[in-house]
């Protein structure tokens, strides 16, 4: 084999091999957000209650929004972070979950065993779920303030990814009066 | 964003290999059946249908797959058609908040325009390597058969060569 050809040979597989080695180390599964740092879609969703619950009533504070359902092992995993979360940012920030393609007595059944201090809403259709391009559970998005998504976390959510996205949007904790 | 780039290169392959039946099964989908007024309504949901891909699938389209998510979707495909969105806008709806990966068809434009360039090129070079072969004379000495006994040998082939002719003769 002379160099000539040699040299055809690297042309032609080394572009191909590293299309092929670039999609290792990549999980298959995760759909690429093109939603951050765009504005919230906006959502009026009841919750377990039957109470409507609107993105746009909770300007002014940052929201983590957590698309779950109960028949996803991961979701029961990340919920005592969740809970402890929103007790920890209560009156600085919103907790919200969002059930996914999920029943509502079902989760009901689950909050009965795992109280939990925020609110969960009914998305039937799936339709806030698509508007935030929800692709599989767990699936958290951070919303600033102003109603901007500042990070989408897909996969279970860890103290390191909250201390890194949501935290620094919350307002300093006000001093106990004592 | 890259990683679905490289995920059409290598369906290429597939797309080239099924894409025989597919384009049957899409025309026999699109074949008139009803004739009444929403026909032409009934068609364009089953496009897109085909177009935007099932995100909790491997590689199916939201009309095509059963999936409960997949369904929803293409709910919310009829509600857009339904309320007189065009195919492009339902489209951009989809490609705003699951990117370009959605589209089962790679864009025709940015990195992705070389899923669409590649396959000819490379025909275009193959035809073009085979039709020069043809012309300058046959195969090149190097894919002549091997055995031939033009072909040079050196000594020690020579002589095992000799060795299993003369094992072959004896037997």
């Amino acid at each position: 084999m002379n160099i000539k050809r040699s040299l055809w040979m690297a042309l032609c597989c080394v572009p191909l091999l590293w299309a092929l080695g670039a999609g290792f180390g990549r999980d298959p599964h995760a759909v690429p957000s093109t939603m951050v740092g765009k504005a919230a879609p906006p959502f009026s969703l009841l919750d377990l209650n039957g109470t409507p619950v609107s993105l746009a009533a909770l300007r002014g504070q940052p929201v983590l929004l957590n698309f779950w359902a109960t028949w996803c092992y991961p979701c029961q995993a990340e919920h005592a972070l969740l809970q402890a979360t929103a007790r920890q940012v209560e009156g600085r920030a919103h907790v919200l979950g969002i059930l996914y393609q999920d029943d509502a007595a079902q989760a009901r059944r689950f909050l009965a065993e795992h109280p939990s201090p925020y609110r969960h809403l009914q998305d039937g259709n799936s339709t806030t779920a698509i508007d935030y391009g929800v692709a599989g559970v767990p699936e958290s998005f951070v919303v600033d303030g102003n109603g901007i998504i500042r990070h989408k976390q897909a996969g279970v959510l860890t103290p390191e990814v909250l201390a890194e996205h949501f935290v620094p949007l919350l307002a300093p904790a006000k001093p106990r009066t004592p | 964003m890259r990683a679905a780039h490289a995920g059409w290169l290598l369906g290429l392959a597939a797309a080239a290999a099924g894409g025989g039946g597919r384009t049957a099964a899409a025309a026999a989908n699109e074949a008139p059946s009803v004739p009444a007024v929403h026909h032409v309504d009934d068609e364009e949901e089953v496009r897109l249908g085909r177009r935007l891909r099932c995100p909790v699938c491997q590689g199916m389209s939201i009309g095509d797959s059963p999936s409960p998510m997949a369904q929803d979707m293409m709910k919310q495909v009829r509600r857009m058609h339904a309320e007189g969105r065009s195919e492009d806008e339902i489209v951009r709806y989809f490609t705003e908040r699951y990117g370009v990966w959605v589209l089962l068809d790679p864009p025709k434009f940015g990195f992705a325009l070389w899923a669409w360039l590649l396959p000819p090129v490379g025909l275009a070079a193959g035809l073009a390597y085979v039709w020069q072969r043809a012309r300058s004379g046959g195969p090149s000495p190097s894919a002549a058969a091997p055995a031939d006994a033009a072909s040079p040998l050196d000594a020690d082939d020579a002589a095992l060569l000799a060795e299993a002719r003369r094992h072959l003769e004896n037997d």
